[in-house]
Order: structure tokens, then sequence, then C-alpha cells
């Protein structure tokens, strides 16, 4: 057995015990992640409460909210009656 | 074969009552009517929940009706209980047994009781025998989710029914799922989808336990009036036999058809005014369209004015207005929300008064649509990696 090999031995020696090491903590950190199953359903969860609609909104939404289209068009339309009745 | 009539438990009519009187300031008599269905069908705990949790204005609390009803229909519900031990003591066919169930079902389901009735059907659908019976009892549980405007409630339980339904149901059923799916489609504001169904629903229309079939031809309406393109308008709404056929005798139909008739025949002056009408005597007044009002009234404007847009290579605002019936400077500033949000490929040059379209801007619009897809697709990705590895789903 040469020097070198004997070093080589060695190494690998080394690289299974930290292999051996590094796969034992992935076991514990396994057995850390075992949490129980969830039994409560999306519903019952504390952000529930706070209801998002279930279609996408765009932010024109909220701009709606200030911005009045339909009264802007009935005073339009009400506008131009009166004007076309003159 | 003979048509089978569901009856309409919960009845969707009082539920849309409530919706109007919610939304109109002077619901006097709104209220007298609804309360006077709640003392009529016994709805004890409908009372309550539109008092406690709602509370729905004008609605006075009387303990004296309420223990009333509550008696009554405890007594009702004691009723059906000993007939169903009675039933299973004497051990009678299941087909009894079934029925005194989804009698009990209904009943808790009639007075407004969704939390029993919800439970009380579970149950009685694992005893139905059949697929056929299954799905009924599935789709009478999603009704109670619409009678509560409870969205995520209807959705999972029509989903169940739609599990039975492709295992193997008929074509009644297939056609009652296919309305349920498409009214709960526009209230989610999927108009696109929703608007195939609800326009099949009108040769095929049997669910008058969930809607009326006028409600269902405005529905096609508002729904078409957004998705078809321009052929389907006249072939598949304006010359509806359907729709045709009740046109004459259903005013409520009478804004929306005019609106879509503008918009197909461009008679553009009669645009507004029908818009306008179809925003107050409609999408105002019901319940599913109701939160979508302003969406929709943005689409509309947006198919209207670049179906305008589109034919021209620019057109002066002042025409343009005209051609609406308004005022130059109302038309340029809705004009402009629209171009500001890349909905209307044009531009306005002031200075010369004009609408100039970019027409040749596919390249753009591809590149635009493209990095917005993918936003949503990465979007999508992450929330997906993020449930993988909350559930530990990625070990196994």
């Amino acid at each position: 057995m040469s020097a070198e090999e004997r070093v080589t031995e060695k190494e690998q020696k080394t690289v299974e015990k930290a292999q051996e090491e590094l796969v034992k903590r992935l076991e514990d950190d396994d057995e850390f992640e075992d949490f129980p199953e969830d039994d409560w359903e999306d519903s019952e969860t504390v952000g529930a409460a706070h209801k998002a609609n279930l279609w996408e909104e765009s932010w024109e939404d909220h701009d709606d909210l200030t911005d009045d289209f339909t009264a802007r068009l009935r005073s339009e339309i009400e506008k131009h009656t009166a004007a076309s009745g003159k | 074969m003979t048509e089978v009539i569901t009856a309409a438990i919960p009845d969707f009519k009082v539920s849309e009552t409530v919706f109007l009187a919610q939304h109109e300031d002077n619901n006097k008599q709104l209220i007298e009517s609804i309360v006077s269905s709640i003392v009529k069908e016994n709805m004890s705990s409908y009372y309550h929940y539109l008092y406690y949790d709602i509370h729905l204005k004008g609605l006075e609390w009387d303990q004296s009706i309420y223990d009333s009803l509550l008696s009554e229909s405890e007594k009702n519900i004691k009723k059906i209980k000993e007939e169903i031990e009675k039933l299973e003591k004497e051990d009678e066919s299941e087909m009894d047994l079934l029925k005194k169930w989804t009698e009990l079902g209904e009943y808790y389901a009639k007075i407004g009781d969704k939390i029993n009735a919800e439970e009380t059907l579970l149950k009685t659908i694992e005893l139905a025998p059949s697929t056929g019976s299954k799905i009924d009892l599935y789709l009478l549980i999603s009704r109670i989710g619409f009678f509560y405007n409870d969205l995520e409630f209807t959705k999972k339980y029509l989903d169940k029914s739609n599990e039975f339904i492709e295992k193997g149901g008929d074509w009644e059923r297939k056609n009652r799922y296919k309305t349920y799916n498409g009214i709960y489609l526009m209230s989610i504001r999927n108009f696109e989808e929703a608007c195939k169904l609800l326009n099949e629903s009108l040769t095929t229309f049997t669910s008058t336990e969930l809607t009326t079939y006028e409600k269902i031809a405005q529905y096609s309406l508002i729904c078409g009036s957004i998705i078809f393109e321009r052929p389907d308008l006249k072939n598949k709404l304006i010359e509806s036999p359907e729709i045709l056929s009740i046109n004459s005798t259903t005013e409520e139909l009478k804004p929306i058809f005019e609106l879509v008739k503008s918009i197909y025949l461009t008679e553009y002056n009669k645009f507004f005014p029908a818009l306008l009408e179809t925003n107050d005597l409609i999408l105002k007044k019901d319940k599913y369209l109701f939160e979508h009002c302003n969406y929709y009234m943005r689409e509309i404007r947006c198919r209207a004015y670049s179906q305008l847009l589109e034919s021209y290579r620019s057109l002066s605002l002042n025409s343009m207005s005209k051609s609406f019936g308004v005022s130059v400077e109302f038309l340029d500033n809705d004009l402009s929300k629209f171009i500001v949000n890349k909905k209307l490929n044009c531009v306005i040059d002031k200075v010369e008064g004009i609408v100039e379209t970019n027409k040749n801007d596919n390249k753009n619009f591809q590149y635009n649509t493209l990095i917005k897809a993918g936003d949503a697709l990465l979007t999508k990705l992450q929330k997906y990696g993020a449930a993988v590895r909350m559930s530990g789903a990625e070990k196994v």
C-alpha cells in the first residue's frame, strides 16, 4: 500500500463519516419537520375573516369607487335631452 | 318524458327581495313582503339571520313572532325525526327512509337553517343509492349557497355535484348543472365561461328552482354583450328564437336588448341611454351582477368605443361625440381613461381635436400580453411552490 493510497483511504473514511453525520442530521431534520397534518380548512384560518373576492380585482375597481361614471353619464344624458328638446 | 319540477327550496325569490331591500332607501314594502314570506314559511332561522347577522335595515325584531315561528318549526322537525326513527326501527324500505331524510334536509333549508341543512343533506347523500339522487341533493345544497350568497360554499357543492355528473348524470341533470354553474361563474366575474353556459341554457332551461327564464335571458344578454364577437351578437342574441319569444312581453329585457342592438347595428346614439337603463334596471337590481356593475360598464364602453374607432385611422372628437350623443369633454375624459390603461389602442390629439388609432401596434400588444401572462404564471408557480413546501409533499 503506497502512501498515496493510504491518504486516499483515510480521506475516504473522513468523507464517509461526514456523510453519515450529514444523513443523520438530515434525518433529525426530517423528524423535526413532521408536523401533524392540518386538520382545519382554509375557511377556518385566522386570515379568512378578511375575505377576498373570488374574482381578480383590477386597480380600476378602486378607482371607480371615487369616480362615479353613472352619475356623470346621467347628467350628461339629461343635458343632451334638454338641449335637443329645445 | 315528464318534466321533473324541483321545488324552489330555499326560495330564491325571498333572497332576491332581501337583496333589493338592502340597497333601496325606501324599502318598507319590500320588508313587509319579506316578513310575510318568513311567517308563511316558518323561516325562523332566516329571520334571526336577517336581523342579527346582516342587520337588514328596516327589519324589526319581534320576539313573539320569532318564538311562535321557532316552536312551529321545532315541532315539524321533531315530527319528521320521529318518523325517521320509526322507519329505522321498522326496518322499512330504504327508499322511504331516504325520502324522509330528504324531507328533513329540505325543511331545514326552507327555514334558512344553513348548518343543519348542510349536515342533514350530507347524511342523506350517504344513504342515497343512485348517482342521480346524489346529484340532486348536492345541487340542493348548492342552492343554499346561492340563497345565502356564499360563493365558496356554492362552489364546493357545485364541484361535488359535477363529480357525480361526470360519473353518469343524465342530460336533464347535466343541463341543470350547466345553468347553476353559469350563474356561479357570472357571479365571480368569469363572464367568458359563464356566457357560453348561460347561452346554451336558453334552450334547455328547466331550473325554475334557482331562477326564472327571464333572468337567464337577461344574463345571456349581459354576458354575451361583452364576450360575443359581432356576428354572434346577432345569431345568438338578437335573433335567438328563445330570446325573441319572450322579448316583447318581458320589460326587464328591454334595456339590455336595446344595448346589444345598438352595438350590433352601430346605432351609437342609442348606446348611452340604453347603458344607463341597463345599469339602473338590471345591474344594480341583481344580486349576482351588482358587484360587477362598474366592471361591466367599463368593458361595454370599451367595446363600443373600439368598434367605432377600428374602422378609422383617425376620427375627430367632435364627430365621435356626436355619434354617441354626448359632449366632447365627456368623451375626451372617458376615452383618456381607457387609453391610459391600454384598453384602447389610440391617442388623442388635443390640438387637432382628433383621435388617432394605432392599428399596426400588434407587436407591442403581443409584447404586453406576454409580459402580463408571464407575470401571472410566475406568481402562480411561486404560490404552488410555497404550497408544496408547506404540505411537505415534495418528500414523497
